[in-house]
């Protein structure tokens, strides 16, 4: 039994010299629901399709249950054990809802269809109807449903919730929450959408410009962050040399605003020891979390 | 399942083919016995053989769908490669399918003709249809191996064009330069060099054929293997 579904080190990937992933560290710990966050561009779906045998890594390395990724055959033992959802959410357009699952049941030896019959009543998807005639929503009520009913032990979700009302998010988010808590089953998805992240990680890591630069329990990284708003009696100094922890810094006139990763007594110490100064801490969410990182500002000192 | 998945991205394509041979047929009904193996009925012949392959050929990963404007189809092919599946088997059943499916057309050219055409069973003994359609699977290979080599590294619509382009100007190259007639030429051996004609089979364009086709297999084999989706 591997503690990480998914693990990969250094793992670099470019496109036509342009680095997509620059040496990306990932752990997904098993059974963890696990948000992948990142901008556009940052590398997510190329993390996700080295996973899954479609690209090949120019260096490092991924596994998958141990498994190395890039061998062609020991992908396809993973494969077996996975459940996905394109970015695209694109199936065959020729064929029917009820012929695309006929289709993908048999490739799956625990696939489970006391899941599909459940789905296709809570999704409404027409069994007859063709999936070039579905709207983009109910492809990815479909794909969902052929992820989910695989009976895998990994679940790689690139964007599930794309095209979806918000009752279907709910619904889909509760059943996400559902699987991970009675099968075991690890997720790993990637979205843009911060408050489902926050509603049902437990885990995540978000990347940027192909590296990973925040990852960890989504609770402790809560407990870890805050803002410390610090008024000054005067400007700041330019030489100030902040302690570790200190992620960033901007400034509006004698109004510093710190993101503290952690450290935190630390940088209290000195906060005060900064002539004047007066300091409150704020906790932070995610959505702060990640715009603070991944946002460029040209206010930032740090 | 995937022989499924090729056989509904090419029945369409399968029906089209059918209709051609259709039409060959009621060509010759049209314009009476005597033109069973005249020149043009076998060069019509030719062309329809030549250009079945590179019709049904395809890779089993890249989307096809018989109309190219249908919704939904680019983004296909990640479905299927995320499908515990190897690529090797993915390009050999949809090439199995391919190669079926051309079977399947001569063995439909044939009884149509026969079951049409009285002149056709009254002229052809068994043994040339049998030497002809032998031919016309082996002969065949060659624009099926090129046509599946393109399709793994080009769109639907540039692998017709594509094989096409391949394939006529070998066709012309065998015709500027080859001597005439060459056994070595697979394109005639479909057509006014066939055993309708010779009472033979072409042995050395057979082998010729199924070597250009096999070697194209196998770098489609090759390039689907190291391909990056």
């Amino acid at each position: 039994m591997n503690d990480f579904a998914i693990e990969t080190s250094g793992l670099k990937k470019s496109f036509g010299g342009r680095p997509a992933l620059d040496g990306l560290d990932l752990r997904v710990p098993a059974g963890s629901v696990f948000g992948f966050l990142g901008r556009n561009g940052a590398g997510k779906t190329t993390t996700i399709k080295l996973l899954m045998g479609m690209l090949r890594a120019d260096g490092g390395a991924a596994r998958i249950f141990g498994m190395d990724a890039g061998d062609p055959a020991r992908n396809i033992e993973a494969r077996r054990r996975i459940g996905f959802v394109t970015e695209d959410k694109e199936l065959y357009p020729f064929m029917t809802v009820d012929r695309v699952i006929r289709f993908t049941r048999p490739f799956f030896p625990k696939w489970r269809e006391d899941l599909e019959r459940r789905y296709l009543k809570m999704f409404d998807l027409p069994p007859g109807k063709k999936v070039s005639d579905l709207s983009k929503g109910m492809r990815s009520k479909l794909m969902l449903l052929l992820a989910l009913c695989r009976g895998a032990e990994l679940l790689i979700l690139d964007e599930p919730t794309d095209g979806l009302d918000p009752a279907a998010v709910e619904d889909v988010l509760r059943e996400l929450v559902a699987i991970a808590a009675s099968n075991g089953t690890t997720i790993f998805f990637s979205s843009h959408q911060l408050a489902e992240v926050d509603q049902i990680a437990d885990s995540i890591c978000i990347i940027d410009k192909g590296r990973a630069i925040v990852s960890g329990v989504l609770d402790d990284l809560k407990a870890q962050y805050q803002r410390l708003q610090v008024v000054l009696q005067n400007e700041l100094p330019s030489t100030v040399r902040w302690v570790e922890g200190v992620e960033h810094v901007r400034q509006d006139g004698r109004i510093v605003s710190i993101l503290a990763s952690h450290n935190l007594d630390a940088i209290a110490g000195q906060i005060e020891s900064l002539p004047g100064a007066t300091m409150e801490r704020f906790p932070v969410g995610l959505k702060e979390i990640f715009l603070e990182h991944v946002r460029s500002d040209e206010n930032a000192l740090v | 399942m995937l022989w499924y998945k090729a056989w509904m991205e090419t029945r369409l394509r399968l029906l089209m083919l059918i209709c051609v041979i259709i039409f060959v047929l009621f060509q010759v009904y049209s314009h009476g016995d005597s033109k069973l193996r005249g020149p043009a009925l076998l060069n019509a012949l030719e062309f329809m053989w030549v250009l079945s392959p590179l019709t049904l050929a395809g890779s089993g990963i890249r989307p096809e769908s018989p109309f190219r404007m249908v919704k939904g189809i680019q983004g296909s092919m990640y479905f299927t490669l995320s499908l515990p599946v190897s690529r090797l088997r993915l390009l050999a059943v949809r090439s199995a399918t391919g190669i079926l499916e051309i079977a399947a057309l001569v063995v439909a050219a044939f009884c149509l003709a026969a079951a049409a055409l009285p002149a056709v069973r009254a002229q052809i003994t068994a043994a040339d249809g049998l030497r002809y359609a032998v031919t016309i699977l082996l002969c065949s290979t060659a624009g099926f191996g090129v046509s599946t080599l393109l399709a793994t590294f080009l769109d639907q619509q540039w692998q017709g064009f594509g094989s096409m382009f391949v394939v006529f100007s070998g066709r012309w190259l065998f015709t500027k330069f080859g001597a005439q007639p060459s056994a070595l030429d697979f394109f005639r051996a479909m057509g006014t060099a066939s055993p309708l004609v010779t009472h033979a089979l072409p042995w050395t364009a057979i082998g010729l054929s199924v070597a250009i086709g096999a070697a194209c297999l196998m770098a489609a084999v090759k390039v689907e293997h190291v391909r990056q989706y």
